[in-house]
C-alpha cells in the first residue's frame, strides 16, 4: 500500500481531494507531521488559499525543509492550484514571497494588459487543455477533456521544457500543468474535474 | 473567450430539496443527493446547495447532505445558508464543500467577509445577493431568503463585496425566482458591468431563450438553474447543445 500524504495547511478543500482519492481506492492522510511527510511515497500539496499564508504555515511547521528533502529523494510531489504555485521560486500575491523553489519560475497575477478585452478574476470555469508534451498523468485522458480552474494568479516557467499543458482564458495563455522530473503541478483541480480529473489523480498515485 | 458554467441550484429545507416561487410557497421535491448525483452524471458543471431556513432558525443541517454528496460527486460544490462564523465555514469545508456562500451574515458583519477571504482565499468565498427591484435602475438587497429588506443598494453592495475580497457573486432576483418568466436581465447586466468578478445569474429561467439572453446580453459568467431541471422540463444535455449551437462555449 502506497503512503500518500496530503499536506495540511488548514485551508480549503483538502477533504474534497481525500474523498477523490478514496473513491479511487487510495488511502491518504491529511497531515502537517514532518516525519510522516518524509516517510511518504507521494505527497500532494492541495488547492486553495493565499500564497503568503500557505508559505507562512509551511514554515511555522518546518515543512519547507521537509518538502525539499522529500523532493531530493526523487519521490513524486503533486501541487494542485495554489499547491502548484508554491512549487515555484516566488510569488507576487500580496507582495513578494519566496516559494519552495522546486521548479524554476515565478507566480504573478493574470494580467489585464495582455488582453484587450475586459477580464474578470478569478478565472473560474471549465477549460480544454492544450497539451505541449506527453506525460504519464495524461494516460487514458482524452485530448479534448475539460478541467475545472479557479485562480487569479498564474505560474511562469523559466524553461519551456517544464510546460506540459496550457489553457486559454479571455485570450490569455495560461500554464495549466508542469513537470520537472519528480515534481509535478496542475493549475486545475483534478478532484473537481469529473471522472477524467480522477484519472489524473489515479495516474499520479499509480506511477 | 470565457466559458459559461451551468450550475444546478438545490434549495434545501431540513433534509429535502424544495422549490418555491419568489423564494416562498415551498414544495418538497425529494432527496437532494439523488438530484445532485443525476445532474453530475448528466454533465452539470457545479452544484450549489442553499439551506433556505438556516438563517431563520440559526442552524445548519446541510453538512450531512454535503458529506454524502462529496463522496461520489467530483465537481465543485458550493454551500450557502446559515454560514455565520469562520467555524461554520470550516465545518462546511470539512464536510466536503469546495466553496462557501454567505448573505445574511455578510450584511450583518462585512468584516466576516474579509476574514473568510483572507483565511480561505477569495476563490472559496461567494457572496449571495438576493435582489428585489425598486425601479428599472435600482434594486434592494434582501436577506433571510428574500424575507428581510436591508436598505442596501444592490450595485453598491456588490462593489463593496468585491473590495472585501469575494471571488464570485450569486445574484438572485427575488422577483423572478421560481416564476419561469425569465431573468431580471437589467439587474444581471448592471452588476456584471460594475464589478470585475464573475457573476452567476439566478432566478427565473423558464426557457432556453432565457439562458441565451442572460449569457449574451447580460454577460454573466455562469447560470444557476433550478425549476427547469427539478421538474425535468429540460435536461442538461439539451441546454448544453442549445448553448453550443448558439456559439456559447460550455463544457462537454
Amino acid at each position: 500500500m502506497k503512503k500518500i500524504v496530503i499536506i495540511d495547511y488548514k485551508l480549503g478543500n483538502t477533504l474534497s481531494l481525500q474523498r477523490a482519492l478514496s473513491y479511487l481506492n487510495f488511502k491518504s492522510e491529511i497531515t502537517n507531521d514532518k516525519k510522516k511527510i518524509l516517510d511518504a511515497d507521494k505527497i500532494i500539496l492541495p488547492g486553495v488559499g493565499a500564497f503568503p499564508v500557505a508559505m507562512a504555515y509551511l514554515e511555522s511547521f518546518d515543512l519547507v525543509f521537509a518538502i525539499r528533502e522529500f523532493a531530493k529523494k526523487g519521490n513524486d510531489i503533486l501541487g494542485i492550484c495554489l499547491g502548484m504555485q508554491l512549487l515555484m521560486n516566488n510569488s507576487d500575491e500580496f507582495g513578494y514571497t519566496k516559494g519552495l523553489g522546486l521548479i524554476d519560475g515565478n507566480v504573478d497575477i493574470i494580467s489585464k494588459n495582455e488582453s484587450k478585452s475586459i477580464i474578470k478574476l478569478p478565472s473560474i470555469g471549465w477549460y480544454e487543455l492544450r497539451k505541449k508534451k506527453n506525460d504519464l498523468i495524461f494516460n487514458d485522458v482524452p485530448l479534448s477533456h475539460w478541467f475545472y480552474f479557479v485562480h487569479s494568479f498564474k505560474v511562469n516557467c523559466s524553461s519551456e521544457e517544464h510546460i506540459l499543458a496550457k489553457y486559454s482564458y479571455s485570450n490569455i495563455e495560461i500554464i495549466a500543468a508542469i513537470r520537472d522530473k519528480n515534481i509535478l503541478g496542475v493549475q486545475f483541480h483534478p478532484e473537481n474535474s469529473g471522472k477524467e480529473g480522477l484519472k489524473i489523480l489515479n495516474n499520479f498515485c499509480n506511477a | 473567450m470565457r466559458n459559461v458554467r451551468l450550475i444546478a441550484r438545490l434549495d434545501i429545507k431540513g433534509k429535502n430539496l424544495i422549490k418555491g416561487i419568489r423564494l416562498e410557497g415551498l414544495r418538497v421535491m425529494g432527496n437532494p443527493y439523488e438530484f445532485a448525483k443525476k445532474y453530475f452524471d448528466e454533465g452539470i458543471d457545479e452544484i450549489f446547495y442553499m439551506d433556505t431556513v438556516a438563517s431563520l432558525y440559526n442552524r445548519n443541517s446541510l453538512n450531512d447532505i454535503v458529506s454524502e454528496t462529496s463522496k461520489n460527486i467530483f465537481i465543485p460544490i458550493t454551500v450557502g445558508g446559515g454560514i455565520r462564523t469562520v467555524e461554520d465555514a470550516t465545518q462546511a469545508l470539512k464536510s466536503g464543500a469546495d466553496k462557501i456562500a454567505i448573505n445574511t451574515a455578510a450584511v450583518n458583519n462585512p468584516e466576516l467577509v474579509k476574514e473568510l477571504c483572507n483565511r480561505f482565499g477569495s476563490s472559496t468565498i461567494v457572496i449571495s445577493i438576493e435582489a428585489k427591484k425598486l425601479n428599472n435602475e435600482k434594486w434592494e438587497v434582501y436577506t433571510n431568503n428574500g424575507r428581510e429588506a436591508t436598505g442596501l443598494d444592490v450595485i453598491n453592495w456588490a462593489i463593496e463585496c468585491e473590495k472585501l475580497g469575494v471571488g464570485e457573486i450569486l445574484l438572485t432576483s427575488v422577483d423572478q425566482e421560481g416564476t419561469g418568466q425569465g431573468f431580471d436581465y437589467n439587474l444581471v447586466s448592471q452588476v456584471s458591468k460594475k464589478t470585475n468578478i464573475p457573476v452567476i445569474a439566478s432566478g427565473g429561467m423558464g426557457s432556453l431563450d432565457d439562458f441565451l439572453k442572460v449569457v449574451t446580453e447580460s454577460n454573466c459568467e455562469a447560470v444557476a438553474i433550478a425549476d427547469i431541471l427539478h421538474y425535468k422540463k429540460k435536461d442538461i444535455k439539451e441546454i448544453k447543445n442549445f448553448a453550443k449551437k448558439n456559439s456559447i462555449t460550455v463544457r462537454f
